[in-house]
């Protein structure tokens, strides 16, 4: 059976899924920065290699959408896949090109990006960094999507992207690192 | 200070998801068109980029004639939120299979960005989804209409 059916079948159930996260009302009644400041730990947690700090953002009882890698209703669920799957690929940065806050919902657009290979536009891993996004080579978009639960966390994720691209841009970005003679670790 | 009103960014999206609906029933396009600007900017990751009005009309009208996209009932609107400061809306438009006889729910999504132009126009759209799931749906619809069409 070709890949593109398997992604396709997961992709499937990921949306009805996703349909169901979509059923319960907002928790509560959040201050704007209370959301915004849990969104930023978020993304500072995505971007150190240490997933297992990252997935203590996630409410124990959670619902997490990867349309590409499956459903997770728990934390420790979250953590016991996302910590050895990033351990293969620790060049993966997460950086948001805009979010938008809206109650307890936060739409992330985030790049999913790995380094230039000749080594430019560092650091390549830093929101903000004054450097455009289009300067980096390998790239691809992910539609996070996060509701928050207080605490500083969230019992809500969706990732929406396509994993073709995904895939895609890693393979390519490998056969250059391979071709300059780079050492890399995913 | 925002460009343009939380109202008239609304009242833009609403008429644009009423002449979508027409134009699925009508499976005429050009006022669904219409709501782009001559050189808007349409990013669809799956489909490709197509640059102004006229190309994103040849686009969607060459799509929509598909054989497997022929028994889509809908585009209906999930949810949006108006992004006021910008001039944007992010919304996630689904896409609904007529019953094909079992009942179930065929259904996908898809997440869209429109960016705003003024004079009821957007000058860029953006598409994010999973081709593969779009797939397997299209898929699963035409094994379940298969099923229930076969003489019993």
């Amino acid at each position: 059976m070709s890949q593109s059916i398997d992604l396709g079948k997961v992709g499937f159930e990921g949306a009805l899924s996703a349909a169901r996260g979509w059923e319960p009302p907002s928790r509560g009644d959040y201050p704007h920065e209370e959301v915004e400041a849990a969104f930023f730990e978020y993304v500072r947690r995505a971007n150190i290699n240490d997933w297992d700090t990252w997935a203590d953002m996630f409410t124990e009882e959670c619902l997490y959408v990867d349309h590409h890698f499956g459903t997770f209703t728990r934390r420790s669920q979250v953590r016991d896949w996302m910590t050895p799957l990033m351990a293969t690929q620790p060049e993966m940065r997460f950086i948001p090109e805009w979010y938008v806050i809206k109650g307890d919902l936060v739409v992330n657009y985030n790049w999913n990006r790995w380094p230039n290979p000749d080594g430019s536009h560092e650091p390549y891993d830093v929101y903000n960094n004054g450097i455009p996004n289009t300067r980096y080579r390998y790239q691809f978009p992910c539609v996070t999507l996060n509701r928050y639960g207080g605490n500083g966390l969230f019992w809500y994720e969706e990732d929406l992207y396509s994993p073709s691209a995904y895939l895609e841009v890693l393979a390519s970005w490998k056969q250059e690192m391979t071709s300059l003679g780079k050492p890399f670790h995913s | 200070m925002p460009q343009f009103s939380r109202k008239e960014l609304e009242t833009t999206f609403l008429r644009f998801r009423d002449t979508l609906d027409n134009a699925m029933a009508s499976r005429d396009w050009r006022a669904w068109a219409d709501f782009y600007t001559e050189d808007a900017l349409y990013v669809e990751h799956a489909m490709g980029t197509f640059h102004g009005r006229q190309e994103i009309y040849e686009w969607i009208i060459n799509t929509m004639s598909e054989e497997s996209l022929q028994h889509i009932e809908a585009f209906p609107v999930d949810w949006y939120v108006i992004c006021e400061e910008r001039g944007w809306i992010i919304a996630q438009f689904g896409t609904r299979m007529r019953d094909p006889g079992d009942g179930e729910d065929h259904y996908t999504y898809c997440f869209s960005l429109l960016k705003y132009a003024g004079n009821g126009q957007w000058h860029y759209e953006e598409d994010i989804y999973n081709p593969s799931s779009m797939q397997a749906m299209l898929a699963n619809w035409q094994a379940a209409s298969m099923r229930h069409s076969a003489p019993h």
